[in-house]
């Protein structure tokens, strides 16, 4: 992939690429299920909307039209992988996608975030410290459970009940600012 | 819904974490797309996780100019290498040769393939980009210092580090850094500080005021006791001679030890106070002499304007705190148990006195909070309360007494506090609180308040009056607060009583059956309290394992219900625990123990269990207890005239009939099978209530170790020929242990998995009672027993395992705890 000349990469465009960073990625986790695959997946569409930038019409909502692109790049991802039997089904992805509540205004990854630091205040304090200690210091499950002296499974529920309790949190504040619908 | 819950979410789970195997991935896939209300849960589970990662790993990467030849990997599924310790993108990049580079653990930056520029970013809203023209010349990045001096008063010898990690030294003045992440540190000196990257520093001695950028928050200050996670915010910190402060003037702080354990989320005006060797201690500007202190540098532009200041003021409140509040806030060592070790009951009737400063039931009573209050169903009417404000309350002081009505109180009819006066007697420490009761009879707590906050649950026992009890209507109602003996050493210029009226039919949260008058009493008084905390003595003294009967409220959200039995996944599920929907109306109290053996021979008169060891036997479990005993003719027959579900009488004579007479009170039974379950869950829904998902041998479980004791965790003494049942005589070491000695479940409960089988008041039927408050067959010739016991293996610990017996079996493995049920 060759990089045209970025002409188009108005302040204007940058800063709202720059902004939904966050949202572009939680859009591709959700539908490919694998970090991993979706870091991968946000470079590549990061690339392809900035060869698309001059087509970015600046009075219009940037966040479908680079969903829009992301989506497009997740297919293609799927359409390579489709013979690994970890990745997810592209009947699936279409059903989930259908599922994510079309954002509508340029809803920021910054509310996202947002509504992610007040969730993580709801948290006891033993658990935003499991949290902290799992995704910020990447403490793996078993060196965890050990200090913990814990089993791995139940550092394991521990986290996985956390998830949930966030997942929750952050849903119902989306919907509190009616950035996010029913299923569309 | 087809799919169990349990197996669903450990489905997902794996699925998330990639640990699922290929044939779990399909059966995940299958799953969901066959369900879209599962798919909606994945959704909602699988946003968490991405904002959980882009928090946490790589989040304050920004938009800037790469002029470089980095390789980045694009391998699909596979995993890529990623960068150790500290993923900082924007970091990494600056701060390493050019030929070093690794791909970030996740990239905002936009990785190039080939030999090209890239724009990318700048924290979120820092807009700082410079669009260069697309270069391959790898060399013409120069990186920028990652410390850069923003501005400094008077700073001498300051030195900054040229790559990190590094350390900065200030040896007087101050100085304004900022680091790649976009933290802003005002550094004051002497100080030492090693910057390890972008988002993590450690304060080795100095001051420093950091403040952090809502896109770095997770920025993390270490020091030798405490770590510091930011959550997007302006806070202080100090180091010197061996003490660790932290004070936030803006935000929240997350505040852990530093080996990792938790202190406290700290907001504004709040702060943690670590000496080496020391619990960290929490302490807040929320007295007046502290919030004056606090007030002048509340907030960011405040604190930012003069750090000095607003340092020295963390400071003061810290100290301000130290003074007034520390010796109540270290706790004493908690009260010795009663002495229950020696030579039977005559001994042990006197163990209870022995810890001198134990209260009695008889004066019980504890202050109550709002936070408490709201644990109340959403059906109870809401207690009323009324307040009483007094002023110099000192040793000697006289006390000025105020009556002061809440707003909400009078709108309440009945039962209604009115006309509360607080005074403190002359020349003494003892507090009189008066009160008028309108309306219908209540149970009346008590809540002590000063400088607006309520002091601790714990420090209003010694109480003695009309309260902890169910109060008849009138006026001149009187409350003695022993406050020199609750409370000592304080001094406080105004004081608040808080009387609360509860409604007999939504009572507090815990209360306790006095039985200590034993089987010859007429009648057991009954005591009430709010909260765990606010039990005289705790919940875990003995007191409530031989001469009171602790029990606590549970609340059924109702709604929904909840889902009663075992999922498809269960190891060693059974046919008989397929799910169903089970929907309780009705707040019960329930048994935070299994009835002790000193507590059936206080009611009853008679001592059938075995583990008789006289050293032991009081606070074990009660056994050789068949249904019969426990609410049909005591002599184990059938009493034709009893018969549930057809009715729900008991017998006068048995266990529950006295506790019934005696006390005055109805509603106390058995658990049916699903308050039963429901009560054990707590809302859990794997194997076991502390959230266990599943188990892996059906034998013994480490997490089963921690909650219960059962046949391989020393129910069964382990010798030479494997697991051998102990000896009648054997110490709590073997057999059943005493009841608490277990880890409770979320609600408080203890020995739900293990110790005895609890009897419940259904007939057994092979498939479980679903419904509304569901009472199982009318008819059998089962009754259920249920959480496994001293001598059952971990499967059959399970919440949802249900076994059953012949109502009049009687063994030693056999016991139960009681239920109130609420109107």
């Amino acid at each position: 992939m060759e990089l045209r000349e970025h002409t188009a990469l108005t302040p204007v465009f940058v800063r709202a690429l720059t902004d939904a960073q966050f949202t572009l990625y939680s859009f591709i986790c959700m539908l490919v299920g694998n970090r991993h695959a979706a870091d991968d997946i946000l470079q590549d569409t990061n690339v392809i909307l900035m060869e698309h930038a001059g087509e970015y019409d600046a009075k219009r909502a940037f966040m479908p039209w680079a969903k829009a692109f992301a989506y497009n790049r997740v297919r293609t991802y799927l359409k390579k992988e489709s013979r690994c039997p970890l990745v997810f089904d592209e009947e699936l992805v279409t059903a989930l996608a259908e599922q994510i509540p079309a954002e509508t205004g340029e809803q920021s990854g910054r509310e996202l975030l947002e509504y992610l630091d007040d969730c993580l205040k709801q948290l006891t304090p033993d658990q935003r410290t499991l949290i902290q200690s799992h995704y910020y210091r990447s403490e793996k499950v078993a060196t965890l459970a050990e200090r913990l002296k814990r089993t791995e499974i139940s550092v394991y529920v521990q986290i996985h009940r956390i998830r949930r309790l966030l997942g929750a949190c952050v849903e119902a504040k989306m919907q509190a600012a009616g950035t996010a619908g029913g299923e569309a | 819904m087809n799919h169990p819950d349990a197996y669903f979410e450990e489905l997902m789970s794996k699925v998330v974490d990639e640990l699922a195997t290929e044939e779990e991935f399909a059966t995940f896939e299958e799953i969901l797309l066959r369900d879209a209300e599962l798919r909606r849960r994945y959704l909602q589970y699988m946003r968490a996780h991405a904002l959980l990662n882009c928090r946490f790993k790589g989040q304050t990467a920004g938009m800037r100019l790469l002029t470089h030849d980095e390789p980045v990997g694009r391998t699909g599924n596979t995993r890529t290498a990623t960068a150790k310790s500290r993923p900082y993108p924007l970091n990494v990049r600056t701060a390493a040769p050019i030929a070093q580079l690794k791909k970030p653990w996740w990239g905002f930056s936009v990785g190039l393939k080939t030999a090209a520029a890239a724009a990318v970013l700048f924290g979120a809203g820092l807009w700082m980009a410079r669009v260069q023209r697309p270069s391959s010349v790898a060399t013409s990045v120069v990186p920028p210092a990652p410390v850069t001096v923003l501005r400094h008063t008077n700073a001498s010898d300051l030195e900054l580090p040229s790559t990190l990690p590094g350390t900065v030294r200030l040896v007087s003045g101050a100085a304004t850094a900022r680091l790649p992440s976009g933290v802003e540190l005002s550094l004051l000196g002497p100080l030492e500080l090693e910057v390890r990257d972008a988002m993590q520093v450690r304060l080795v001695s100095g001051r420093l005021l950091a403040d952090v950028p809502p896109h770095a928050a997770g920025f993390t200050v270490l020091t030798d006791e405490l770590e510091l996670w930011d959550l997007g915010t302006v806070f202080g910190v100090t180091v010197s001679n061996g003490v660790s402060d932290v004070f936030v003037f803006q935000g929240s702080v997350q505040v852990n030890e530093s080996a990792g354990e938790a202190v406290d989320l700290c907001e504004a005006g709040q702060g943690v106070r670590a000496a080496a060797g020391k619990r960290p201690c929490k302490f807040a500007a929320d007295f007046p002499e502290a919030a004056a202190q606090y007030r002048p540098v509340a907030g960011r532009q405040k604190a930012l304007r003069d750090p000095a200041a607003a340092l020295a003021a963390a400071g003061r409140v810290a100290a301000l705190w130290g003074e007034r509040w520390l010796p109540q806030v270290v706790p004493p060592p908690p009260p010795p148990v009663p002495g229950l070790v020696g030579r039977g009951d005559k001994d042990a009737e006197a163990g209870r006195y022995i810890t001198g400063g134990q209260p009695s039931p008889s004066v019980g009573g504890r202050a109550s909070s709002v936070q408490e209050l709201s644990q109340t169903t959403a059906a109870a009417r809401p207690p009323q309360q009324e307040e009483s404000e007094m002023r110099n309350m000192t040793n000697t002081a006289a006390a000025l007494a105020a009556a002061v009505t809440m707003g909400a109180g009078a709108a309440w009819a009945v039962p209604a506090v009115s006309n509360v006066q607080m005074t403190q007697r002359a020349g003494s420490r003892v507090v009189d609180i008066t009160y008028d009761l309108a309306g219908e009879a209540a149970i009346v707590t008590l809540g002590i308040e000063t400088n607006g906050a309520a002091i601790p649950d714990s420090a209003v026992t010694r109480l003695s009056g009309d309260v902890s009890v169910v109060i008849q209507p009138g006026t001149g109602r009187h409350i003695v607060w022993n406050a020199g003996a609750d409370w000592p050493e304080n001094v406080t210029e105004t004081a608040k009583a808080r009387v609360t009226a509860w409604s007999v039919d939504a009572p507090p949260l815990y209360c306790a059956i006095d039985v200590t008058a034993g089987h010859a009493a007429s009648s057991y008084p009954t005591y009430y309290y709010p909260s765990a905390e606010g039990v005289p003595g705790g919940v875990t003294n003995d007191l409530y394992k031989t001469y009171c009967i602790l029990m606590r409220r549970i609340d059924p959200t109702g709604g929904d219900g909840f889902r009663m039995g075992s999922p498809v996944g269960e190891k060693d599920r059974k046919s008989d625990e397929d799910q169903v929907v089970v929907v309780l109306t009705n707040s019960y109290y329930i048994g935070v123990y299994e009835i002790t053996q000193c507590q059936w021979a206080k009611v009853t008169g008679a001592w059938p269990s075995g583990f008789t060891n006289l050293q032991y036997r009081l606070t074990r479990p009660a056994q050789n207890i068949s249904y019969y005993h426990i609410r049909e003719d005591p002599s184990n027959k059938d009493d034709p005239n009893v018969n549930w579900p057809l009715n729900d009488v008991v017998n006068e004579n048995s266990f529950i009939g006295k506790i019934s007479i005696k006390t005055g009170l109805a509603g106390f039974d058995l658990p049916t099978e699903a308050q039963w379950e429901y009560a054990c869950r707590a809302g859990t829904l794997g194997v076991f209530y502390d959230g266990t998902i599943n188990i892996a041998n059906i034998n013994s479980d480490a997490n089963l170790n921690l909650l219960a004791r059962y046949r391989y965790n020393n129910g069964y003494i382990d010798n030479d020929n494997g697991p051998t049942a102990p000896s009648i005589l054997c110490t709590t070491e073997n057999g059943t242990a005493a009841v608490g000695s277990y880890l409770p479940n979320a609600w408080g409960l203890y020995d739900m998995h293990g110790n005895v089988w609890e009897w419940c008041l259904d007939w057994y039927a092979d498939q479980l009672p679903g419904g509304i408050n569901p009472a199982g067959s009318e008819t059998g010739d089962k009754r259920v027993r249920r959480g496994g016991s001293y001598s059952a293996q971990a499967s059959y610990c399970r919440s949802a395992y249900r076994p059953s017996d012949i109502p009049n079996t009687v063994n030693g493995s056999g016991g139960f705890r009681i239920v109130r049920n609420l109107p």
